[in-house]
């Protein structure tokens, strides 16, 4: 492997977790002072637990990330173009896979005794109603850069997508659910899905 | 470099000159330069259709001669993301990464995860377990600053002279107070702690070189044919080239490979361990990374 290519091993759960209470009051509140105290909120859940089971992680982050990320935006933004061929059945199932796909893959590698420190900067406007939020990252000994995106809705900000390094979630996932879905339809970008969390 | 390593840069070099034409148009797909758009009539045939009804042989082949002697300037388009209503993140997409080698690239991506299972991941194992983390983050700390030089050129090959500035006031603290780069006292200096970091296949990239083909090596992994021949100057630029003797070098690229290794491991892990299609995932972190590091 490359040694230029940096590692993205930061996991995106504490990095997404960040939009905590985003939605709370975004309408008076810039994203990147909402993301600064959601921050406090989420780890106080995360840190400092002597149980790293991933799986009583899991449950004690998910309401307050369902509440504040939306993972229907980022599973359509991760979908792409071929989020038209799924039905209204499919498209539920797509989000609530790909959620749980997401909440799983990072909690499985964050580690609550460590301490996570995130600085942000200052918003920058991304098209109206949606912005990007950059900041530094130190976790486990490492400084990565990252930005949150983030669109407006009922809700206030919520987070759609999170780039670590200049490597997108939703793109990311974005090439491989086009590869599957061109070979097999939507069934089959579920299926791959269901496999993956079985 | 050996005589074999030379060789295998000349073929490797030769398949990304001979590549070159199309990875132009990947870069910047533009009308006539995508397999799509080879099925595209150009304006000439469109308005030939018009008046004929049909394209006759003479006028398809008018098209064609207009279209190759229509300067590549006014030809070529710059790939822009649109949001539509069935896709409102299409503005965000990134560019279809040309791949015209996956085939090949997935056999030597599949032998790469054997390679990795059996060989490299062992081996990572087995060095984090002999040297304790704070001598193996040293043993980085020094081969980071032993490579400055490769940093330091690409910046200035950029124009970016502060960037080249910092790197050497990075080198001049660290090798001094630093003890030769085993600890990293820069990181505490504002002005030095956070500079990005360079190298010749940046210097390519932003010099409006594209990325090329991507290409997956045996062993090597991930590349573009673009950071490939940047590769290439980054070795001529380090210092384990050219300073001391032969044993000299090759013991110090031994190690340096076996100290670098667990970090390797743990980002072809982190970048493939949840994906559907790993193949992909690598491909598109890879790119995506590389993208993000030539427009820093």
């Amino acid at each position: 492997m490359h040694r230029i290519f940096r590692p993205v091993a930061v996991p995106a759960l504490v990095l997404a977790a960040q939009t905590s209470l985003l939605a709370a009051s975004a309408a008076s509140e810039s994203p990147e002072v909402a993301l600064n105290r959601g921050l406090a909120e989420l780890l106080s859940k995360a840190e400092g637990r002597d149980n790293k089971d991933p799986v009583e992680l899991a449950k004690r982050v998910r309401p307050t990330l369902e509440k504040f990320f939306n993972f229907e935006s980022l599973t359509q933004k991760a979908m792409g173009a071929g989020w038209r061929e799924f039905s209204p059945d499919q498209k539920t199932k797509s989000v609530r896979l790909f959620s749980e796909m997401i909440i799983r893959s990072y909690t499985t590698r964050f580690d609550p005794s460590s301490r996570v420190d995130i600085q942000f900067a200052k918003a920058s406007d991304l098209a109206p109603g949606k912005k990007e939020v950059p900041a530094t990252a130190r976790y486990q000994g490492k400084a990565v850069s990252v930005a949150y995106r983030v669109e407006t809705s009922a809700g206030g900000w919520l987070v759609y997508d999170v780039i670590v390094e200049g490597v997108s979630l939703a793109g990311n996932y974005r090439a491989q659910f086009e590869s599957i879905r061109q070979k097999g339809g939507p069934e089959a970008v579920i299926r791959s899905m269901e496999q993956k969390l079985n | 470099m050996s005589v074999h390593s030379r060789r295998l840069s000349a073929v490797l070099f030769t398949l990304v000159v001979c590549h070159a034409g199309a990875c132009m148009a990947a870069e910047e797909p533009d009308a006539a330069g995508t397999p799509e758009a080879a099925a595209e009539p150009s304006a000439h045939e469109k308005s030939a259709r018009k008046r004929h009804g049909k394209t006759s042989p003479k006028h398809a082949a008018q098209a064609h001669r207009a279209h190759k002697h229509t300067p590549a300037k006014t030809r070529k388009k710059k790939w822009t993301p649109v949001a539509t209503p069935e896709d409102p993140y299409g503005d965000e997409a990134e560019m279809k990464v040309y791949d015209p080698f996956e085939k090949f690239n997935r056999g030597v991506f599949a032998l790469n995860a054997v390679l990795y299972k059996y060989v490299t991941k062992p081996l990572a194992k087995f060095t984090e377990f002999v040297l304790p983390a704070p001598v193996l983050t040293a043993a980085n700390r020094v081969i980071d600053n032993v490579e400055s030089p490769i940093r330091i050129t690409s910046s200035l090959l950029q124009g970016k002279g502060h960037r080249a500035a910092q790197e050497t006031g990075k080198l001049l603290v660290n090798s001094t107070i630093g003890i030769g780069g085993i600890w990293k006292p820069s990181d505490r200096i504002e002005s030095l702690a956070k500079v990005p970091s360079e190298d010749i296949g940046q210097a390519f990239g932003v010099w409006g070189i594209p990325s090329g083909p991507y290409l997956v090596l045996p062993a090597l992994g991930p590349n573009s044919a673009r950071d490939l021949l940047g590769r290439a100057g980054d070795s001529l630029l380090s210092p384990t080239t050219w300073v001391g003797s032969t044993k000299f070098r090759n013991y110090s690229r031994a190690g340096k490979a076996v100290v670098e290794n667990p970090d390797r491991m743990k980002t072809y892990d982190a970048a493939t361990e949840d994906a559907l299609d790993k193949y992909i995932a690598l491909r598109e972190a890879y790119t995506s990374y590389r993208n993000a590091a030539v427009d820093r």
